[in-house]
């Protein structure tokens, strides 16, 4: 498995030749072993892949990330390859047993409101009245039904972002920079999770809680949520002066990279959400009743 | 965490120079980078995928010659200090999780 993230940022040829990524420059060659690859981003529209390099990335299970002419992440590459157990996987994920989604999907809510409280707690962000930020949130915790039915999500989710960045805040209008990077971050983090599903062997379609019919990443969509106040931290501390350029991309890119401290230890973020991840697949699959609850410091 | 593998094989027949070439090309498959003649380093995750890497190298040592092998820590491996010449600046001789070209 790889631990490498490979950023092609400019006018490139990327090809394969003995087990390595070549990446050819107008000025430079680039080798990177392919067992060392976890994330090919191909930022810029000036490069060139070749098929032979597709093939063994494929085969390798290596994400790979294309970006539109504005560097935006606009979608990724995923493999048949992967895990002989897919077929018996999916047939499993189609029956997923209901009561299980809920429940899962409860907990990822209460981890998810969790860890929006603690951010809001540790930048030490207030309400309009000036009283701490965070207790509100905290109260809903105990509000969140199996299944969120009662929609507790989007009631933290309205606090939370007016909170964290200001009342003036909306997450649809372009005119916040801060959108750029939680769209950015999120769609880094998205392709990280769409990844270990893959390499799980089940079908990103079919999600817990999401199921639009226009998403090809339902699942990855449920299992991002607790991880998204990563990204959020960044895009907070760049509020005060926006800016979005290569810098910024490459930052949120590293946040895989980021060291982060849990309730079983220090892991890197990209070990923690695989983790995850598995955790949750074997739950939902019945290979285990414990539900997967990760204590992450913020 | 770093491989290191050093060597001195015979040239003199034609099946040391098959054996040497069969060496010499698992090595560039498997990712090392030849940091002088004959020592050749690979970075590596942990103790475990060097032990694994090291015992696929077992396999292709020539049976006439020296190959010798030693894993180290990152840190140890930063300490080696030049007398002579530079570090090799090449993405295969760095544990950066990041690299942007």
């Amino acid at each position: 498995m790889g631990w490498r993230t490979v950023v092609v940022t400019k006018h490139a040829k990327i090809s394969y030749k003995l087990e390595h990524v070549i990446v050819q420059t107008d000025n430079d060659i680039v080798q990177v072993p392919i067992a060392d690859v976890q994330i090919l981003m191909i930022a810029t529209t000036q490069a060139v892949i070749t098929t032979h390099l597709m093939m063994e990335l494929s085969r390798n299970d290596i994400k790979v990330i294309f970006t539109d002419n504005k560097e935006m992440p606009v979608g990724e590459f995923t493999s048949y390859y992967s895990n002989l157990s897919r077929n018996r996987n999916i047939s499993k994920q189609i029956i997923w047993d209901s009561d299980r989604k809920s429940l899962l999907w409860q907990n990822i809510i209460k981890m998810k409101i969790t860890n929006e409280a603690k951010m809001l707690e540790k930048f030490q962000r207030t309400k309009y009245d000036g009283s701490p930020g965070h207790q509100d949130l905290l109260d809903l915790l105990d509000e969140v039904k199996p299944g969120d039915s009662t929609n507790r999500e989007a009631v933290a989710a309205r606090m939370y972002f007016q909170r964290l960045y200001d009342t003036k805040f909306n997450r649809r209008k372009d005119e916040f920079v801060a959108n750029g990077h939680l769209n950015f971050g999120y769609s880094v983090l998205l392709s990280l999770i769409t990844q270990e599903i893959c390499c799980a062997g089940y079908l990103t379609e079919l999600g817990i809680h999401h199921d639009s019919m226009e998403n090809f990443y339902n699942l990855s969509s449920d299992l991002i949520e607790p991880f998204r106040v990563f990204v959020d931290e960044i895009a907070f501390n760049k509020y005060e002066n926006p800016s979005f350029d290569l810098a910024d991309k490459l930052e949120l890119v590293n946040l895989l990279n980021q060291t982060v401290t849990t309730n079983s230890g220090d892991a890197l973020l990209s070990g923690v959400i695989k983790t995850f991840v598995r955790k949750c697949l074997k739950y939902l699959s019945n290979e285990t009743d414990v539900l997967p609850e990760i204590e992450i410091k913020i | 965490m770093r491989l290191l593998i050093f060597f001195d094989v015979p040239t003199l027949t034609a099946e040391d120079r098959r054996n040497y070439r069969k060496l010499h090309q698992t090595l560039v498959k498997e990712g090392f980078l030849m940091i002088q003649e004959s020592v050749y380093v690979r970075v590596l995750m942990n103790k475990q995928s060097a032990n694994f890497l090291e015992e696929r190298i077992q396999k292709v040592a020539p049976v006439r010659g020296t190959v010798q092998s030693m894993i180290v820590t990152e840190k140890q491996y930063s300490e080696i200090k030049f007398l002579a010449g530079k570090n090799i600046e090449d993405v295969r001789n760095s544990d950066e999780r990041m690299v942007v070209i």
